[in-house]
This record gives structure tokens, sequence and C-alpha cells, in this order.
């Protein structure tokens, strides 16, 4: 048999033949390495959920929800947004949609959004998308467990919700809470 | 025999056939038929290496499969969104989960860190969609798969794991077909995406230098599986909204052949003929895409198909057929059952897709199947002649 630089097969090593479990100090330091690597892409994975719950400003918005599932993260509440606009009736050129921002002002004790713009504009505004069938802002989607998930669609059918919402300077939003509207 | 040839690069086999060879060489030294030099020189031709060395034992199977099912079961678990806990102790016991096994992975030896290299990369996958749900991302992100697939493929390739390196693969090409088909640019934009995905997968098998081979295998394989999904999109012939060339792929174009021709530069003569398929079915993939005499109002009745459409379904199926041959024989040539299993599974259900998909209104299923048979059969008895004869000339 030839030597070779294709990985030649290793004979069976015995337990307790001089070596060290573990992959030595370089190897710990190259998992630890990929590991922290991982853990960034988690992050940047969730940034605009989480950048708002750390530094973002809280707002209500009125909800009206419904209930599928994703196959990874399991039973969720669909968010529909009726105080927000809805890119169907705001006759935007399909070659014009992509960023969006809504203006965001205060009725009563919830929010409302104001038409879609293509600039930022001053004061607390949500950064979405409307390139695709409806606006897309990072916050159409409450994952609560399945029962929960039935109980709280069935106890909003015939009203409102509330979702609390916290909103970043950049206008990323997460949603932190959901309730079913009193009154 | 005046000549001495350079030596030609050694060729991998398996231990089994190495044994089998060594023995079958001693014979022959003695009983006169080769000189002891001779049968080193022979014996030299050939070499055991760890990926030829890979056997599929039960073992394996029972680790791998074990791997696979707890992995699934903790992203099971993780949408199963346990109300009990906090989302956050939720993610932090994830975490956990997934140090311990990643360390654990280091600790233990052979298959047992393989198959635990194999978890730690499910894993992977549930940190990260516990993250998201911890933090309400909307559902049916795809970016959450690319970065549990960039994840897990680093990880696989710092601790040279090769099932590892199947989860992130594997991963990364669900991501980039979700990604694409997310685009909605039409199935112009689609096919090529996917063939020149193919075109890219390729290249990075060739350009991995020869330790890295069994990672190599696992990007060829990705290919061939894309070059068939492309090709397979290319041949639906009908044509509807937004089936326009887009910018991104002339990019996509460019990076692909630039990573083709960097592979063409180190390629041997066999990653030559699969660099040569991938192309030739990027190529081919376009021309269909481009070429869609029907839109989705006509009907294929056949009074009403035009010698054009009558061209580009025949085209269609053949491009298929010579592509998927192309990656069988491929597959059978490198040693990637699994390659030549899905030309195969994808030549069944091409035919069957185009039997009631385009041909009912004109030909039955029946007459289809039997059509694509014959001219398999025919290429298959013209083949195995060929070899025959070249083998009776080379004895001769």
């Amino acid at each position: 048999m030839t030597t070779t630089s294709q990985q030649p097969v290793e004979p069976p090593r015995a337990r307790g033949e001089g070596e060290s479990r573990g992959p030595g100090r370089r190897g710990w330091l190259l998992l630890a390495a990929v590991v922290v690597v991982q853990l960034v892409l988690t992050l940047i994975a969730v940034l605009p959920q989480l950048s708002p719950r750390v530094s973002g400003t809280e707002v209500m918005l009125r909800v009206g929800p419904v209930d599928p599932i994703d196959p990874f993260r399991g039973a969720y509440v669909d968010l529909d947004y009726p105080d927000l606009p809805d890119p169907a009736f705001e006759g935007s050129d399909s070659d014009d949609r992509g960023t969006a921002y809504v203006a965001l002002r205060q009725e009563g004790d919830v929010w409302v959004g104001g038409p879609i713009q293509r600039s930022e504009p001053d004061g607390l505004f949500l950064r979405c998308d409307d390139s695709g069938w409806r606006l897309e802002c990072g916050i159409e989607s409450w994952f609560v467990g399945q029962s929960a998930a039935l109980d709280l669609e069935q106890s909003v059918r015939d009203q409102d919700a509330i979702a609390t919402v916290r909103v970043d300077r950049w206008g990323n939003a997460a949603i932190v809470d959901l309730s079913p509207h009193e009154g | 025999m005046s000549v001495a040839s350079p030596s030609p690069s050694p060729v991998p086999t398996t231990a089994e056939r190495h044994r089998w060879l060594t023995g079958e060489l001693r014979e022959w030294e003695r009983d006169g038929l080769l000189t002891p030099d001779a049968a080193a020189a022979i014996a030299d031709r050939y070499v055991v290496t760890a990926e030829t060395g890979r056997r599929i034992t039960p073992v394996r199977v029972i680790l791998g499969l074990g791997a696979v099912f707890v992995g699934i079961g903790l992203i099971w678990l993780v949408a199963a969104n346990v109300d009990e806990l906090s989302p956050l102790v939720r993610f932090l016991l994830v975490v956990v989960l997934w140090l311990g096994l990643a360390v654990a992975a280091e600790l233990t030896r052979d298959l047992v860190s393989a198959a635990l290299r194999l978890l730690t990369a499910i894993t992977a996958g549930a940190v990260v969609f516990q993250a998201a749900q911890s933090l309400q991302v909307p559902a049916y992100r795809p970016h959450l798969l690319l970065a549990w697939g960039l994840g897990a493929l680093l990880y696989a390739y710092a601790r040279r794991s090769r099932a590892a390196g199947f989860v992130g693969i594997t991963v990364l090409a669900v991501w980039y077909v979700w990604q694409v088909m997310d685009a909605g640019g039409g199935i112009v934009t689609f096919t090529g995406a996917v063939l020149l995905a193919s075109v890219a997968s390729v290249s990075l098998a060739v350009l991995h230098p020869p330790a890295w081979r069994g990672f190599g295998r696992l990007w060829l394989t990705l290919g061939a599986v894309m070059s068939l999904i492309g090709v397979f999109a290319a041949a639906v012939p009908y044509s509807g909204d937004g089936d326009e060339w887009s910018e991104g792929l002339t990019a996509g174009i460019v990076l692909a052949l630039g990573l083709a021709a960097a592979a063409l530069w180190r390629s041997s003569r066999d990653e030559q003929i699969e660099l040569g398929l991938a192309v030739g079915a990027l190529v081919l993939g376009l021309v269909m895409s481009l070429w869609r005499p029907m839109t989705y109002d006509d009907a294929m009745v056949p009074d009403e198909l035009s010698v054009a459409m009558w061209l580009r379904t025949g085209l269609a199926i053949l491009v298929f057929l010579v592509v998927a041959g192309g990656w069988a024989v491929v597959g059978a040539r490198r040693g990637l059952p699994v390659v030549s299993a899905v030309a195969t599974v994808g030549v069944v259900v091409f035919t069957t897709f185009q039997s009631f998909a385009v041909f009912a209104p004109i030909i039955s299923g029946a007459t289809l199947f039997i059509a694509v048979g014959v001219v398999m059969l025919i290429t298959g008895v013209v083949a195995e002649r060929a070899r025959r004869r070249i083998g009776s000339e080379v004895r001769s």
C-alpha cells in the first residue's frame, strides 16, 4: 500500500496508548471560535427583533389574528394590522417596491400608520418591506403553544386584539405581547 | 514499452479490493507470471483512502439514524413551544445542550464522535429556531436556514466532519432554493439560479484539495441534484409573467463560470467531464427556459401544437435524459451511489410528470414510458457493445 495525501486509513488505535482525550488545545480553541461564529450568525439572524426589545419604544397596535403552523417553530398566530397601510391599495409600481417606511402616530390608546414612504420619516416609524403580497414589518407572527394559539384565536375571533410592539430608532420592530382588546 | 511513462496518481480503492489485489499479485508472483518489482509497481498504483475505506456498517447506520432522529426531535421540541418555560430559559437550555454535544463529540472517538458531530450540526438549527421563536421573528423566514447552514458548514470544516458537512450543505441548498422561489422571478430565474448553483457546487468539489476530497464529494452530489432539478424545471413547457432574464442571473453566470474556470485549471479528466456536464446542463437549461413557445393559456391539444412546440417538448425530454444519464454515469464512476440513485429516480419522476402534465392529451403515459424505456435500452445495448469492443481491442 502506498502512502498518499488522500487521508490513508489509520490503523485502529487502542485506548490508553499515551494519547490524551480530546482534540488538544488548538482543537478546543478552533471549536470555541466556531461556536462563537455560529452564535454570531444566530444573533445576526434575529437582530431586527432583538434590537427593538433592548432599545425600542413601546407602541400598541390593533391586530386581527389567524392560526397557522411553522414547520420549524410550531404554532403561531399570523397577524394582520388593520391600522397599517395595505400595499394593494397604495398603488406603488412593482419596480418601486421594496423597503417601505411607515410613520406611526398615536390615536387614543393605539398607534396607527401613515401611508407608505420610500425615505425615513421623522419621529417613530416602522421599516417594512412591501415587495410581497402584504406589508412585512417583522411583526407578523406571534409564536405560542398549540393550545394557547387556539385559545387566543377563539377569544379574539369576534373582537380586535392589541399587539404590544417595541420599535427602535431604525424602524426595526418586535412584538412583545398580544392580548384581546378590552372594550 | 520502450519509454517509461510518468507514474500516474494512485487510484483510490477500498481496503477489501486492495486486499484481494495484493493476494492475487502474490499468487502471480509465485507462479512466475510477474517479477517482484512488477507486482510492487502494480500494487503501488492503488491506494486505500479514508473515503473509500469508510464502509457502511450497521453500527454506522444506527448511530447516524439515532443522531438524525434525536436532532429532528430537538427541533420538533422547539416547535412544540413549551410554555411552562420562559423563552429565555428555553433558549439557554438549547444552547447548553448544543455546547454539551459539541464538547462530547470531541471527547469521544471514531463512529460515536462522528454521530455526535452530526447531532451537534443539527442541534445548531434548534439553537437558531429557538432564538427566532423566543424573539418572535416572523414565520417562514429563509434567512434562518442560511444562519443554520453556514454555521453547520463552518463547524463541519473546522472539525472535518463529513456528516456535519452533509447537514450544512443540505440546509444551504434548501435555503437557496427557498430564497430563489421567494424572490418570485419566474421560472427562468428559478431554472437559471438552480443550474448556476449546480455549476458552482461542482466547481467547488473540484477545487477541494485531495485531503478534503470527502467534502468535495458532498459538493459534487449537491451539484448533481441541483443540475437535475434545474433541467427538470427547464423542461416545463409553459411560461407566464415574470419569465424574463434578470441582472442577478448575469451576475450569477459570471460568478459560476469564474469558479468553473478556476476548477478547470486544476481538474483531472473525470472532473472535466463533471464540469462539462454541469455547464452543459446550464446552457441547455437556459436555452430551454428562454425558448417557451407555449403560455399557461395554451392547451396541449395535438391539432394546435406548432412545430416549435413539438421540437421544444422533444428536446426537453432528450436533454433531461442525457443529463440524468450523465450524472448516473458520474455516480457510478465516482463510487457515489446516491448520485446514480437520484438520477435514476429523477428519470422516473420526470417521465411520470411529462406523462401526466404534458403528454396526457397527446399520447398515453404508458406509451411515453415504453418509448423512454426503449430509448434507454437501445442506448445501454450500444454502450455495452462499445465497451466490449474496446475491451477486446485492449486485450488483443
